[in-house]
Formats: C-alpha cells, sequence, structure tokens
C-alpha cells in the first residue's frame, strides 16, 4: 500500500504540475497554437440573451455552445456575431476583442419575428392609469366608478397556452360592483402613487364630493374618509409605505390625515409650494424656496439645502416646482418649464425641456426624457462630494422622434421601453449613441402604456382603444452578475436589425 | 532521547521557544484567510488565479485519498470475517503454518487475498527474527477513564469485552474513575467492578484523586494514575509487561468481538512490537440514528479519515482508542497528564523517546464510540463542536515535537521534516481549506472592481472553478456508498428509508466543513496562539433507550 501511495503520489504531482499551468495560462487567455508553435494572448466573448439558448455565429461560423455563453481564445480583432434563434429576430452586431479582456453583451433581448399582441377587453376604454410597481392595470371605460375597471397583469399566459381570449387570469373586475353604492359615483380624479397599493379617487356621489380610498386586492376593498376632506385639496401624497398617512395641500397648508384614527392634523406646513411624502415625513419646498421636513410631532425641520449642491438660489423664478424625495437625502425637482434639479450631482440635471423622469433607487440610475430624446443619469459614476469638476454624464439616446410622453426600463435596465403619442418601442440601453429602436405598436393617441416588471408584458390601448397586451420578455431565471460599467464605447457600431 | 514531553517547567529559551511554535500554526492559518481575502479585494485577479491553482491542488487531493479510502474500506471488508484466534494460532505456530501455506487449496479471490496477505505478515515475522511471546501469554489491560458516564455509556462497552472471542481470563479491566465524579457514578462504576469481575482476569477500579500538583484536569492524568496503579497489579501478578498490551479506551467504546485477537495476532507479527502503537479503526455507531443529520455525516468523515490514514503506516499517528505495548508505555513514563491530546501526544512522546523508533500500525478493526450529542440540535451543535476543537486542539503537539526535533540529533532529518511537515500541513489546511473552498473562493467575484470586470479572468475562473466542484463530486458519490455501506446492518433502525436521507445528508458538506471543520480547528489555533489554553471538557453523550450497544 505504501508503494501504490508513493507511486500514486508522484503520478499526481507530475500531473498537477503539468495541468495546473496549463489551466492558469488559459483563464488568463493565453492559448498554445500548435499548427504555429506560438503561444498568443488572447481575449473573450461573453454574451448573454433573452431568451437564452440561441446559436451564436462568429463571423459566419457556428460556435458550439449556445447562450449564455462566453467565446474563449480569441485573437484581438473584429469579429461579426450573430445571435440566431428560431422565432425571433437574429441579431449582430461587430464586437472587439482585446488582448486579456472581455466583451460583454449581456442580456441582449431577441425580439420575436412577430408581436403577438393580446385583447384583454373588445369594448373600447376611455383612458389607462399606470399602477407603477403594483401588478394591476387600472382602466376607465366611462365616467362611473363602475367603469373602473382593474386587471391583474399577471400570470400572462405564453401564446401556446392561451386558449381562452382573454384568459380567466386576465379577467376585468370592476372598482365598484353595479350593486355598490358607489357604482354610479362621477369619477373626477384617481391619485396614484408608485409602489403603493391603494388608489385615492375623488368625485361627486349624489351632488357631494366624495373621496374613496381604494385597497388594489382582491376583492377591492372601498372606505369613504370624504369626511377628512373639508375642502377639494391641490396635492394629495402619501409614501408607498406608509399607507394610514395622506398629506393634503390648498394654498400653501399641509393637513396630514391619519386613516387608523380618522382625524385631521391641520396645518402641519404652511407657506409650501409643493410637496412629496416619503416614509413617515412629509418633505416640502416653501415657497421661499427652502426644503423642509415634517415629522411626527417634531418641529418643522429645515433641512440644509445650501450646505449641499442644490442652492436656494436654483429655485428664484417663477416656475411652479414639483418635489420628488427618493429618500432621505436624495431630491429632485422638476419645474413646469423642464428644469430638473437634483441634489447628488449634477445641478441641474438638465436646464429646461425636461418632460418627465424616472429614477431607479436599486441601480441609482436616472431616466429622464424630452419631447425628442431619452437620457440617462447614472449615479453610480458620481464624483465624490465637493468635487466639482467631475460629473457624471448625461447621456443621450438620439432618437431623433418627436411627442416622447413617457419611458421606462425594462429587463433591469438593458432596454427602454418609451412611448410617443402615437406608438410604443423599444430601445437597447448598451447600444448608447445609435440604439437599436423597435416599433412594438400603434397606440391610442396620447393613452398611456403600462408595463409590468411580473409578467414582462406590456398593456396598452390599441388604435381602437382596446386594452391589449404583449408579452416583451419570457419570465425566466437569468443568473445576476454584477452590473457592469463598461465602456460603451466598444458597442457603438451600427446594427444590423 | 530523555525529552519533557511537557509545555510546563521549561527554562527561559525554551519557554521562548515554545511559545513562538505554539504562535505559527495559528498566524499562518489566519494569514492564509487575510491574505486571500485582501487579495480578492485588493488584486482579484491574482486572487482568483492562486484560487484556481490551490482548487487543482485539492481536486488531485482529493481524487488521491478517494483511491486511498476505497482500498482501506475493500481491506476492511476483506478482513470483516476473518477468524482472528486461528490467524493467532498460525503465529504460534509459525513455522509449521508458512509451510502449510503452500499446501493450501484453491481458494475464491478474496480468501486467496487475505491469505496472501497473512503469508507475507509471517514471512515478515519469520525473516525479523523478533519471535513474538505465545499467546497464551499475552494479556491485555484495557482502561476506560470515567468522569461523569453514566451506566448506559459504561455498561455496553464492557458488556463487549465479555463477548470477545479472546479468552476474557487474558483481560484486565481498569475503570480510572476521577475522585470528582459524582457518587452515583462512582456507585454505577463499582457496582460493574462487582458484577464483571468474575467474566475477566479482574476488574479494578482506580480512583484518580482530584488536582494533584502537577497535573491538569484531564484525562492523560487520569489513566496515567491508573496505568501506574496497574503497574503494580501486573508486577505482583509476575507478568512481564512486554507482554502486555493496553488499550485506553473512551468510556463509551464499544469494540468489535473480534477486536482483542485482531489486536493480539498484529501485535504478534509485528516484529518491533513494543515499539509500536496499534490503531483501529473507529465508526461512530452507538447512537448514530439518535443524532441529527450533520452530525452523521461529520462522524463519517472522522471515519473515512482514519481508514485513508491508514493506508500510510509511515505517517500514521495514533488517534482517541487505540492500543499499545504496555513496555512502551511504562517507558516512556505514560500519557503526558498535562495535556488535552493524550491521544495523539502519546505517539509522539514514545517517537522522541525512542528517536524516531517508533510506529503505528493499522488494524482493519472497528471500534464504535458515541457520536458527540444530545437529541436536541443546538446542544448536539454546541457538543460536535467543542468535540471538534478537542480533537483540533492536538496541535498543542507542534510546539513540542519541534521542539524534541530541534534538539533530538538521532532522528533523521527526513524523518523529522516529513513528520513535522504533516502535523503542521494538517493543521493549517484543517483551519483553513473549509473556508478557503466555500467562501474565500467566490470573492474574488464579489469583490470585482471595473477593471477585473472586464478581464477574462473574470469569466473563465469560475468555468474552471465550477468544472473542478463538479468532477469533485465523483469522490462525493463513493463518500456516500462508503459510508452507507459503513452503516450497521444488523441494526433494525438502519432501515431503506434512513439510508437515503444519510445519502442526501452529504449534501451539507460545505456547510458542515466550515461551522464543524475549520471553524473550530481556526479556533483551537487562535487560543493557542494566544495563549488561552484550553481546559478538558467532557463531551456529553445520550443515547436513547432502547438503542443497540
Amino acid at each position: 500500500m505504501i508503494l501504490l501511495r508513493r507511486v500514486l503520489f508522484y503520478i499526481f504531482l507530475v500531473i498537477y504540475l503539468f495541468v495546473c499551468p496549463y489551466i492558469i495560462l488559459r483563464t488568463l487567455g493565453v492559448t498554445f497554437r500548435p499548427g504555429k508553435q506560438t503561444i498568443e494572448r488572447t481575449g473573450i466573448i461573453y454574451i448573454t440573451t433573452i431568451p437564452s439558448g440561441a446559436d451564436i455565429y462568429l463571423n459566419s461560423r457556428l460556435f458550439s455552445e449556445k447562450t449564455p455563453t462566453i467565446i474563449p481564445n480569441l485573437r484581438p480583432a473584429a469579429y461579426r456575431v450573430r445571435a440566431v434563434l428560431p422565432g425571433h429576430r437574429s441579431w449582430e452586431k461587430t464586437l472587439p476583442v482585446r488582448i486579456g479582456k472581455a466583451t460583454v453583451v449581456e442580456n441582449m433581448l431577441l425580439l420575436p419575428n412577430q408581436w403577438t399582441p393580446l385583447i384583454l377587453d373588445p369594448e373600447p376604454v376611455k383612458e389607462t392609469v399606470p399602477l407603477i410597481g403594483v401588478p394591476f392595470v387600472l382602466v376607465r371605460k366611462g365616467p362611473q366608478m363602475q367603469d373602473v375597471i382593474l386587471f391583474r397583469q399577471s400570470p400572462f399566459p405564453d401564446e401556446q397556452t392561451r386558449e381562452e381570449n382573454p384568459p380567466e387570469s386576465l379577467k376585468p373586475v370592476p372598482l365598484a360592483a353595479p350593486d355598490s353604492v358607489y357604482a354610479r359615483m362621477t369619477v373626477r380624479d384617481i391619485h396614484t402613487i408608485a409602489q403603493s397599493s391603494f388608489l385615492l379617487v375623488h368625485g361627486h356621489l349624489n351632488d357631494q364630493e366624495t373621496y374613496l380610498w381604494i385597497t388594489l386586492k382582491e376583492p377591492v376593498e372601498i372606505r369613504n374618509i370624504t369626511e377628512l376632506f373639508p375642502e377639494r385639496p391641490d396635492k394629495i401624497v402619501w409614501a408607498s409605505v406608509e399607507p394610514n398617512t395622506i398629506f393634503t395641500m390648498r394654498d400653501g397648508v399641509v393637513n396630514r390625515l391619519d386613516l387608523k384614527e380618522g382625524a385631521i392634523y391641520p396645518q402641519i406646513l404652511t407657506n409650501i409650494e409643493t410637496l412629496d411624502a416619503y416614509k413617515d415625513s412629509a418633505f416640502a419646498l416653501t415657497r421661499d424656496h427652502h426644503l423642509v421636513r415634517w415629522q411626527g410631532a417634531q418641529e418643522e425641520l429645515k433641512l440644509p439645502l445650501q450646505d449641499s449642491k442644490l442652492d436656494p438660489g436654483l429655485f428664484t423664478s417663477s416656475k411652479r416646482w414639483t418635489l420628488h424625495v427618493h429618500s432621505e437625502k436624495l431630491f429632485m425637482f422638476l419645474s413646469d418649464d423642464g428644469t430638473l434639479l437634483s441634489n447628488p450631482f449634477p445641478v441641474p440635471v438638465l436646464e429646461k425641456n425636461a418632460k418627465d423622469f424616472l429614477f431607479d433607487k436599486a441601480r441609482r440610475q436616472l431616466l429622464i426624457w424630452t419631447d425628442k430624446d431619452i437620457g440617462i443619469l447614472d449615479y453610480r459614476k458620481a464624483p465624490e462630494e465637493n468635487d466639482l469638476i467631475k460629473e457624471p454624464p448625461l447621456t443621450w439616446l438620439k432618437l431623433k422622434q418627436k411627442n416622447i410622453a413617457h419611458a421606462e426600463w425594462i429587463n433591469d435596465g438593458e432596454q427602454i421601453l418609451w412611448q410617443t403619442d402615437r406608438a410604443v418601442y423599444l430601445t437597447d440601453t448598451m447600444s448608447l449613441g445609435q440604439p437599436r429602436v423597435e416599433k412594438i405598436a400603434d397606440i391610442a393617441k396620447n393613452s398611456r402604456i403600462d408595463y409590468s416588471e411580473d409578467s414582462g408584458a406590456l398593456f396598452y390601448l390599441d388604435d381602437k382603444r382596446r386594452l391589449t397586451a404583449v408579452k416583451i420578455l419570457p419570465v425566466e431565471l437569468t443568473l445576476p452578475i454584477p452590473h457592469l460599467d463598461l465602456e460603451f464605447t466598444v458597442l457603438q457600431e451600427e446594427t444590423t436589425p | 532521547m530523555k525529552f519533557a514531553y511537557s509545555k510546563h517547567g521549561l527554562g527561559r529559551f525554551e519557554a521562548g521557544l515554545q511559545r513562538m511554535l505554539e504562535i505559527l500554526p495559528g498566524a499562518v492559518s489566519w494569514m492564509t484567510l487575510i491574505g486571500m481575502i485582501v487579495l480578492s479585494i485588493l488584486r482579484p485577479s491574482w486572487a482568483a488565479i492562486i484560487i484556481i491553482a490551490f482548487y487543482l491542488y485539492w481536486f488531485f487531493r482529493l481524487i488521491y485519498m478517494t483511491i486511498f479510502l476505497a482500498l482501506s474500506y475493500l481491506r476492511l471488508s476483506l478482513e470483516k470475517d476473518t477468524d482472528w484466534m486461528a490467524q493467532i494460532r498460525l503465529v504460534d505456530h509459525l513455522d509449521t503454518s508458512l509451510k502449510d501455506f503452500r499446501k493450501a487449496a484453491p481458494l475464491p479471490l478474496n480468501k486467496r487475498l487475505l491469505r496472501t496477505l497473512r503469508y507475507f505478515d509471517l514471512k515478515t515475522l519469520q525473516r525479523s527474527r523478533r519471535r513474538p511471546p505465545p499467546s497464551e501469554e499475552i494479556f491485555h489491560l484495557i482502561i476506560y477513564p470515567v468522569v461523569k458516564e453514566d451506566r448506559d455509556i459504561l455498561e455496553p462497552a464492557v458488556r463487549s469485552l465479555k463477548d470477545q472471542n479472546f479468552p476474557n481470563s487474558r483481560m484486565l479491566v481498569v475503570y480510572a474513575l476521577e475522585e470528582r465524579a459524582e457518587e452515583r457514578i462512582k456507585e454505577t462504576v463499582f457496582a460493574l467492578e462487582k458484577k464483571y469481575k468474575s467474566d475477566f482476569l479482574d476488574v479494578q477500579v482506580m480512583v484518580h484523586p482530584a488536582d494533584r500538583p502537577g497535573e491538569a484536569r484531564v484525562k492523560g492524568a487520569n489513566v496515567t494514575w491508573a496505568a501506574r496503579q496497574a503497574t503494580a497489579y501486573l508486577e505482583k501478578k509476575n507478568i512481564p509487561f512486554e507482554n502486555v498490551i493496553v488499550s485506553c479506551f473512551d468510556a463509551d467504546t464499544v469494540v468489535s468481538p473480534s477486536y482483542f485477537a485482531c489486536l493480539t495476532y498484529t501485535y504478534m507479527i509485528t516484529p518491533h512490537r513494543t515499539q509500536s502503537s496499534y490503531q483501529p479503526i473507529p465508526v461512530y455507531h452507538n447512537n448514530i440514528w439518535d443524532v441529527p443529520g450533520f452530525a452523521r455525516v461529520i462522524e463519517c468523515g472522522a471515519s473515512f479519515f482514519q481508514l485513508i490514514e491508514a493506508t500510510n503506516p509511515e505517517k500514521l499517528v495514533t488517534f482517541s482508542s487505540h492500543s499499545m505495548s504496555f513496555k512502551a508505555l511504562v517507558d516512556v513514563d505514560y500519557w503526558p497528564v498535562d495535556m488535552i491530546s493524550d491521544d495523539s501526544a502519546i505517539f509522539w512522546k514514545a517517537f522522541i523517546h525512542y528517536d524516531g523508533r517508533y510506529r503505528v500500525v493499522p488494524m482493519y478493526v472497528t471500534l464504535s464510540m458515541d457520536v458527540a450529542g444530545s437529541d436536541q440540535l443546538w446542544e448536539t451543535a454546541r457538543s460536535v463542536y467543542k468535540q471538534k476543537r478537542r480533537w483540533a486542539w492536538g496541535v498543542e503537539n507542534f510546539p513540542i515535537v519541534m521542539r524534541a526535533f530541534f534538539k533530538n540529533r538521532t532522528i533523521s532529518l527526513y524523518d523529522k521534516i516529513r513528520h513535522s511537515f504533516k502535523l503542521f500541513e494538517g493543521h493549517v489546511s484543517w483551519a483553513t481549506w473549509g473556508f478557503l473552498l466555500s467562501i474565500i473562493g467566490w470573492l474574488p467575484g464579489i469583490f470585482a472592481h471595473r477593471e477585473y470586470l472586464t478581464s477574462v479572468v473574470y469569466y473563465n475562473a469560475p468555468q474552471v472553478t465550477h468544472t473542478i466542484f463538479r468532477l469533485g463530486i465523483l469522490s462525493l458519490i463513493v463518500s456516500i456508498i462508503i459510508s452507507l455501506r459503513l452503516l450497521p446492518r444488523s441494526d433494525k433502525r438502519t432501515t431503506l428509508r434512513r439510508r437515503i436521507k444519510h445519502a442526501f445528508e452529504w449534501l451539507m458538506i460545505p456547510l458542515i466543513l466550515i461551522i464543524f471543520s475549520a471553524l473550530p480547528a481556526l479556533d483551537a489555533q487562535t487560543r493557542l496562539m494566544l495563549g488561552r489554553h484550553m481546559e478538558f471538557w467532557v463531551t456529553d453523550k445520550v443515547r436513547k433507550k432502547g438503542s443497540p450497544s
């Protein structure tokens, strides 16, 4: 046994001494070309697609593995890479490969040969009410409460399993049943908050101003809270995590409504221009352009904008502002003429023409759109505080479109879904500069789209104002890898649709 | 060489050297772990390359060990039905037996293999010209240390002695009873002495006085006291020490019926029998089904380690319950009385005393002990952790052995390097590999910065490591098969359902590696490094009523 141990030990030692350096060199991208008797340093291409399983052609030669995959041992050069998946349009791009480097194409969305819309309701719809981060679609078909209809967003059926049209999972649920006392209430406004499962519906019932607090679940819960509204407010906000507190503002005076106690706490803030809620606090921009915070029984707290990058001097114009609080330290202000200010750098984000924006807190990226273009600002690249020179760049997609009305990220920020007043489009964010722009559908004029992260489906009103859905992303498990701050220059070349 | 195998009573220089050597294993383990973490943060590419080199090394070593685990298990299976008393008779009539081997009739392959092994045993003995005493003159001294073990632990052990196929009349059973033990325990021990006295040559209870000067509260002090008392007993009976084999067992040790016959045979055929220890394969079957799954897997791992080590007698060190020549025990002045790891320390003490002419002879026979634990999950986890930390405290031998090696001029340099490297590397890898394999190996990817994220290493390294781990599953499969085959088949509780469950319990290995292997070892080394010496901790051992013994 001892002899056997020794013999095997030396055999294993010799194998290790050969295998270990070989594998390490391969890992480093160093490869031996037996034909040329040379050792070369190489690079790789890492490519993942959605859906996965696409064939990869490298300079017209089929690669042995399907996506997601690593194409190893590539000499430094430009390679024509094509991803092909049956039923989908092929994706092609010229990618540069550098020594010791990985060229990364991550979560490349392969678009289907043709979109297959699913009409959820054959009757025309007046408008959609976008509910961000909530698994429902809300539509208004008429003026009354019974005409406000909820559709569950998921599970969204695959094309193969669509036996019913629409399937049971997507059947409509009226916000107020026909026999409900609120069924015939005339709806004037529907207030929503991103990530909140509550709605505040304002309307008239029997000639009386009525405010209903609605919990979006099945069955829908309706609570009449009209007694908390002695007069009609100019602005109503609440925090998504604090559904028992509503802040209302009228003529610069803020009231707090406690839904649990059914009580009004009047005049918690005065001389206010605009207002937002975050957690248990109300944040407001005063008319003399100071940011203040109200939190519980504490005194009104003036926040030191002067010490941050947001100088009150920036507000000294006749603009009307809206405040957006993303955290206790991150505020954004949008004016009626499209100036967007933000307290982290850069200040201002945009001098004019900003129509609206979305901030992704998890990825710390801002999506901003004007009438003609969409821009991305990555706060992860923000410089250190007090560094006045470097600023994270606001990168524009250069869409050359008109009437951009709304945009939002999909596929973990890899693509942007955006709409004009007539159509909805899809664009890759990784292809900054000259992006692939894919029209998905024509939509009813001035209607709003609604995208569901849960089901990967887009909901919109078609040209006949019917509520329609189309599956954009297959919901599949993908292994997340750390987000790459890649040098996007590698992907700026022309794409072949 | 005369050497005081102790960390106490040293001169200034010796004490300084001892302290420095105490720091060394823990410092190297911590430096390895912290160094790899820091490297993963600062230079993830370098860290990834080092990790690949380490994973490959681990993989080859794993395969190497798995081969010998399988071979060792095959040998154990082959020897399972050996009639050791018949083998003893062959040694008693050595010359005739060797002649008879040539006349033996054709046998099946396994029997032929065994016959060949026996033939080589006898031939080696004949060539050595170191004939053993006749088997009838060989006696066994069995010492059970007792401090808090109850009757349900002690009686199955003594019953297993009674059931030996070796004559009980040549077995002297000694209970090394701590004076500080509870009265209830003392009464149990004396009751057992009375009950079984007539079944053996004798059953004696040696009460070890509490807190004797120069002793720590350790098992070694207790069994040394008992062995010294037994010396007088043997002298009085005129039994030569060369003819006595002493087995120092844990109180829960249940030996297989052929253990003492196998031990006697092995003792007889070993040419330098009085300068050898005899190491059986420990299994932990007494309460295997009474403890949580993770504890079963850990103890299977301990048995596997001994199975693998058994194939390498040149580097084998005594572990847990084992046996040795009583003469050697007396020559080396018994077990250390101030060390916790008396089981391995006695080997090193003898190795140094005999200037390297001492070895451990593996025996392919099992003895069964309890899995440390109770019926509560957390209690079991606590007990297992503490037991493993106590095992890992064997690192306390390193500084003493090194000091002895520095002084000794007779032991060859090769032997010194071989043994000290194994001792050192064994403990450092024990404390670090679990972390490197389960956690630190993934850190370069987690701490990846911009530069590393765009490098080929970032994408290639996980592929390489995944492939290595996938290949490593082969070893896991072999381990599962052997562990299932090692389980006691006679035990009615070993149902098919339990076997399947046990197979899946092996999937906990990554977690077990960290919590019950690397962490206690690192804990022990850190304590030694910081000079926080451990007191002896008596493991809780619990068996449910009706557990087979």
